[in-house]
């Protein structure tokens, strides 16, 4: 049987039986009742599979049209466009989420991927294996980074986050939550550094302009605090000039995109991993811990899911919108909002989208537990099965929709238009990652990983197709 | 699946160490040619450092290359040749070979597996490399670059030679084409900047023509012979308006790449007023605020600079290091003769790239702007090569120095400063910040190049005192105590008991050879 976490999958195919049995050794901290073996596993490719799809949620702006003139416009403009209500539902539900339910997976499956393996001193290890998979892993990052040209890949910063990660395999789910919230304070400490230089510009500027009011003699420093914060003022703005040109260059062809895209792709990769690492390793340490408590595993009890679900969604959602026009407010108004905000709205970010992501995640447990839509809840555990090959599809198909060596769709659409691109890849998704299955044992880019890790031409066939079908 | 595709990948390690040893410092399993080599690249290393933790800037150092004459730019070509990125070079090679060493080397005494301690020992070192680069504020910090690429390449410890040599030059490969690849951007902005500029002259010409016109009120106040220096300014004010009005302006757009050149242009000119500003930032004698000057060439060195070059350079050499230590190279398992053809044909190979870096890179520091147009390779383009060729030389220099064993005394005593190596670093670095640096006594941009070299000497040699005398008492420096109990999580006893002694270099070389 194949074990379905084709994620992380287990260094040698026999060794499947082991994940199991390290989820019913591991997972038994809150689990009153035993779950069938494949049960466990299909919920974590559930909630991939539902973290998959929902990533194309946040990406597809930036794939489809010059995103920070867009969201510009849209917020500015009236409330009660189609426009503006898609952009306050995403944001309100999705935000930041996504990524995090997909780290949270991330951390699980290494936990999975390295649990209960015997290691005898001298031989091959688990580490060894893991770690090979990681810089593969970076590789085909780069790969979609640069050659694919999405400029806002995951895989990259997942490869080299998860290379820290093994030292934690086994701590405790206590310390995991500890770390994780370390995580996050590191990171609300780091942004709070340039939003107080930025405030106290504005301070500065708006005394200076006061003693100007009042025909007081400047001093010099005034006079810079004057010119300063217009400055930032104009660059916050986004410049229709270079708005015009982006468009144009992405509508061009793939010399073109790629000369446009470099300098930015490039920045990313060193900001990301350098500057915003605690954004991925917080929700890693806490998806490794829910793991270890059995929560993404079913393991729960229904009370406790309906209890997260609750306070998840309820807080989650009210802080979510709260946030939205927090920062729609920042974008809009940067003066006004530094004036009246001494913390910014982005503290909450981190704990606003936890509680969403605990909400995502009970409310598929509990809908998967009451066998409401088991082929639904199939589909997306097939989607998450070959998520691998799935994120790359969408990077794929988004750029050839939108970029100009393809069909040149560049900021043709809409806000919410670009909505209707995202459900017919869902559906393509969730047809093609069935059919397939049923054939492979997974998905072609999760059997190019594999056996670039192996080193080895791994087995992709399923010889006996019951044996596929029986995956749920 | 029975077999399992990582024995196809397994080496035959039949030159590496495989002795069992009941210590968590098993010194009979210590290689000593990688604790000289490591030794000898951590002193020497501190005489170009110097220039950095001194003041001595990147514009001093062009100028003393490009214009400088007699002994002061002799030794500076000399060391630039033979030490510049050669000892870190050799430390990374060392630190390769040490991490096949550390796997196939068995940790008796904890049931952890040796990757678990890999892992664990890189992400200390990360941490320990935080440290020296945030606390005693040194921004060329090597460990915390050591650490990630620790973790980085430890997938290749298990490959064959073969396999490495191939990844050791597609991967120098690749940083000589990355510094193509910077050197073009510098031609493409130059060639911006033209077009910029052409736009620029169009621009006066046609201002100049419009002047000229018969109704402006300059031209007529000029014919009259009334034209005064005031009015040299409204002249030029009026010609701005008339400009703007024609669409005669740069956009921004063209004034960023006209100034983005013009600052590509002056790289490698001297600049004093940058320098004195840098050296009263770095003389003011307060901590926070050196910490927050330095800051950005802290973080820029470990982001950006490692991104662009930092992981191929580091990455080159240690699989250097792998590639040799598989190939028996630090065991002695080659002749004296093997060790001298290596010795030359590193060397010599190396000292031409040298020459040819050093060569275009005083025709950089003449005239940039001439460079760029008239020449299609830049200087730095054979630097992946020049490190592995020195690298490769001065380290079997060395060996053959440990093979013929007429230096007995000496190796030994530079096995002691490497056994201490993390130690050692760590403590040029305390010395340095606090002896440069305004919040201690403030030398910075203050000492001239030879008593540069003065202070490092002094340096290495309390360094060897210490060491000798430390490793006399002790298995293993403070530091390196620290991150061995770290990494095994519980306290290492590190004293050596009454009668034990490390001096006893005959011994320790007859299990190396």
């Amino acid at each position: 049987m194949e074990t379905g976490n084709t994620n992380i999958p287990s260094p040698l195919p026999s060794a499947s039986g082991d994940t199991a049995e390290a989820i019913l050794q591991n997972g038994n901290t809150s689990s009153p009742r035993p779950v069938e073996k494949s049960d466990r596993i299909q919920t974590v490719d559930l909630i991939r599979g539902f973290a998959l799809l929902g990533i194309l949620l946040m990406n597809i702006p930036g794939f489809g049209g010059a995103d920070g003139f867009m969201y510009f416009n849209t917020l500015s403009g009236p409330h009660n466009t189609k426009d503006y209500m898609t952009m306050a539902v995403i944001f309100t539900f999705f935000d930041g989420t996504m990524r995090g339910l997909f780290s949270m997976i991330f951390g699980a499956g290494m936990v999975l991927f390295t649990m209960n393996k015997k290691e005898l001193p001298g031989g091959p290890s688990v580490a060894e294996y893991y770690y090979r998979r990681l810089l593969w892993l970076v590789l085909f990052g780069l790969f979609n980074q640069y050659v694919l040209l999405w400029f806002g890949d995951i895989l990259f910063f997942y490869g080299l986050m998860g290379m820290l990660l093994y030292a934690f395999r086994k701590s405790s789910p206590r310390f995991l939550w500890i770390l994780g919230f370390v995580c996050i304070g590191i990171g609300v400490f780091k942004s709070m550094g340039p939003y107080n230089e930025l405030r106290q510009t504005r301070i500065d500027y708006v005394s200076a302009k006061a003693a100007e009011k009042e025909k007081k003699k400047l001093t010099p420093e005034q006079e810079k605090a004057l010119n300063a914060w217009p400055e930032i003022e104009k660059n916050n703005k986004p410049d229709s000039v270079r708005s015009a040109e982006r468009i144009k260059e992405m509508r061009g062809s793939y010399a073109q995109v790629w000369n446009e895209l470099l300098p930015g792709s490039a920045g990313y990769e060193i900001g990301y991993t350098y500057e915003g690492l605690w954004d991925i390793l917080c929700m890693m340490f806490i998806g490794m811990a829910l793991f270890k408590v059995g929560f993404f595993s079913n393991q729960v009890r229904g009370s406790t899911y309906l209890l997260t679900l609750l306070l998840g969604y309820g807080v989650g959602i009210t802080l979510g919108y709260y946030f939205f026009k927090g920062i729609s407010n920042n974008f809009l108004h940067l003066g006004a909002y530094l004036d009246s905000y001494r913390v910014p709205h982005n503290i909450l970010y981190d704990f606003r989208r936890l509680l969403l992501c605990l909400g995502h995640t009970s409310l598929l447990m509990l809908v998967y537990r009451s066998k409401l839509v088991p082929w639904l809840m199939k589909a997306l555990a097939n989607v998450g099965q070959m998520a691998f090959t799935n994120y790359l599809v969408q990077s794929i198909i988004c750029t050839f929709f939108f970029y100009g060596y393809g069909f040149g769709n560049y900021h043709k659409l809409s806000f919410h238009q670009l909505y209707y691109v995202v459900f017919a890849i869902w559906i393509l998704q969730l047809i093609y990652s069935s059919i397939w299955l049923k054939y492979f044992r997974f998905g072609p880019f999760e059997w190019v990983w594999r056996s670039l890790t192996y080193w080895k031409k791994q087995p992709m066939k399923i010889e006996n197709q019951k044996v596929a079908s029986s995956g749920i | 699946m029975a077999s399992s595709p990582m024995e196809a990948l397994t080496p035959a390690d039949e030159y590496s160490i495989k002795s069992f040893s009941p210590q968590y410092f098993p010194e009979t399993s210590r290689i000593e040619s990688l604790d000289v080599i490591k030794g000898i690249a951590l002193l020497l290393g501190l005489f170009v450092t110097v220039y950095a933790w001194g003041g001595f800037s990147d514009g001093m150092q062009y100028q003393l290359i490009g214009k400088g004459k007699g002994s002061q730019h002799i030794i500076f070509v000399a060391l630039s040749f033979f030490l510049e990125g050669k000892m870190r070079g050799l430390i990374s090679l060392v630190f390769g070979a040490g991490m096949i060493l550390f796997m196939v080397r068995p940790h008796a005494g904890s049931p952890v597996h040796s990757a678990e301690l890999m892992v664990r020992r890189n992400m200390w070192l990360i941490l320990f490399g935080l440290f020296n680069a945030l606390v005693f504020i040194w921004p060329q910090d090597i460990l915390f670059h050591l650490g990630i690429m620790g973790l980085l390449l430890f997938p290749f410890c298990r490959m064959n030679t073969r396999g490495l040599i191939i990844a050791m030059v597609l991967v120098s490969l690749i940083g000589a084409g990355k510094n193509y690849w910077y050197f073009a951007d510098d031609q493409k902005a130059y060639k911006k900047f033209l077009v910029v500029q052409d736009l620029e002259k169009k621009f006066s010409k046609d201002s100049a023509a419009r002047m000229n016109t018969k109704d402006s009120l300059l031209f007529k106040k000029a014919q009259a012979g009334k034209l005064s220096v005031a009015d040299s300014t409204a002249n030029k004010k009026a010609a701005d308006s008339l400009a703007k009005k024609a669409g005669d302006t740069l956009t921004r757009k063209q004034n960023d790449e006209k100034q983005a050149w013009e600052g590509t242009a002056k790289k490698f000119i001297y600049d004093g007023k940058a320098d004195s500003a840098n050296n009263k930032e770095i003389q003011a004698n307060n901590y926070g605020k050196n910490w927050n000057y330095l800051l950005p060439q802290i973080k820029s060195r470990e982001s950006v600079w490692f991104y662009r070059n930092g992981v191929w350079e580091f990455a080159a050499i240690m699989l250097l290091g792998m590639f040799l230590f598989k190939s028996g190279f630090f065991n002695g398992r080659f002749s004296q003769g093997q060790y001298l053809m290596m010795t030359v044909f590193g060397i010599l190979l190396g000292l031409l790239c040298g020459w040819y870096r050093l060569h275009f890179l005083n025709v950089s520091i003449l005239d940039y702007t001439v460079y760029v147009k008239t020449k299609a390779i830049p200087h730095t383009i054979l630097w992946p090569f020049e490190r592995a060729f020195l690298v490769f030389g001065i380290a079997a220099k060395i060996m053959w120095v440990i093979k013929t064993g007429l230096f007995k005394r000496i190796t030994s005593v530079f096995a002691d400063v490497g056994k201490l190596a993390l130690t050692n670093y760590l403590l040029q670095s305390l010395f340095l910040s606090v002896f440069f640096y305004g919040y201690g006594m403030g030398y910075y941009g203050r000492v001239g190049q030879y008593k540069l070299y003065f202070l490092v000497a002094e340096i290495c040699l309390t360094q060897i005192v210490f060491s000798v005398f430390w490793c006399r008492y002790f298995y293993t420096g403070p530091a390196e105590w620290l991150l061995r109990s770290l990494m095994y999580k519980k306290k290492i006893p590190f004293r050596r008991k009454e009668n034990e002694s490390s001096l006893n270099p005959e011994q320790s070389l007859k299990t190396v050879i």
